[in-house]
């Protein structure tokens, strides 16, 4: 069954500091920014989220969206 | 393009899309003025269709934590910042679980632009090289 579209507020509303999968997201095409969509996949982890991803159903054009604040500390770099 | 980001949180997030063989997404990277490259999440890339098995090479990569092999493969189209870049190679390695982006942008995104960081007011623009003002006045004399 389809999920209905929810705007990007009422995900973080619904599903707050979770890693969320959207399909058909709405985006802003200048910003890139992701405006709403219908949620296919829901985590409370990241790692939980990695392993849904492998069973998710395919879909054309989705959108990855974390609820919460992207701020955590973290290091990063790769370098050849 | 010129985007905003919170100058108080701990790395710059930028909203970005990618097109695989199969499928296309919205993603946020992190802008990571220290990576080389490119790096994408291995499940987002399987997701968006690419066959890691058979990368174009493999990579030996130094990270913050460490040294790993990592393999390299195409991407149809990735966008960020008003910038797209066609065919493009990206790294596939895990990221850690507490850093909620797909990916980092690395140095190759921005080959060939002016990248400009504006720490004071959360400014961030990438810009094409502006052609050199014509001398006019020389031709005068």
């Amino acid at each position: 069954m389809e999920t209905p579209y929810l705007s990007i507020a009422e995900i973080e509303a619904k599903y707050p500091n979770e890693w969320v999968l959207l399909d058909r997201p709405k985006v802003n095409h200048k910003t890139l920014e992701v405006l709403g969509g219908r949620v296919i996949l829901h985590c409370q982890t990241r790692k939980a989220f990695d392993e849904e991803l492998l069973t998710a159903p395919r879909v054309k054009t989705s959108a990855s969206v974390y609820t919460g604040r992207m701020d955590l500390d973290v290091v990063l770099s790769a370098r050849l | 393009m010129t985007a905003q980001f919170d100058v108080g949180r701990s790395h710059i997030p930028v909203q970005g899309y990618i097109s695989g063989p199969g499928a296309d997404q919205y993603v946020w990277f992190a802008l990571d003025t220290a990576a080389t490259r490119t790096v994408i999440r291995p499940r987002f890339l399987r997701l968006i269709g690419c066959n890691l098995n058979h990368p174009i090479s493999r990579l030996q990569m130094t990270a913050a934590i460490g040294i790993a092999t990592a393999p390299v493969v195409n991407v149809g189209r990735i966008i960020a910042l008003g910038h797209q870049r066609d065919t493009f190679e990206v790294i596939a390695h895990d990221l850690p679980a507490t850093f909620a982006g797909e990916g980092l942008l690395g140095l190759d995104f921005f080959q060939g632009m002016i990248l400009s960081i504006d720490f004071v007011d959360g400014l961030i623009a990438l810009d094409r090289k502006k052609p050199p003002r014509s001398k006019w006045w020389l031709f005068g004399r």
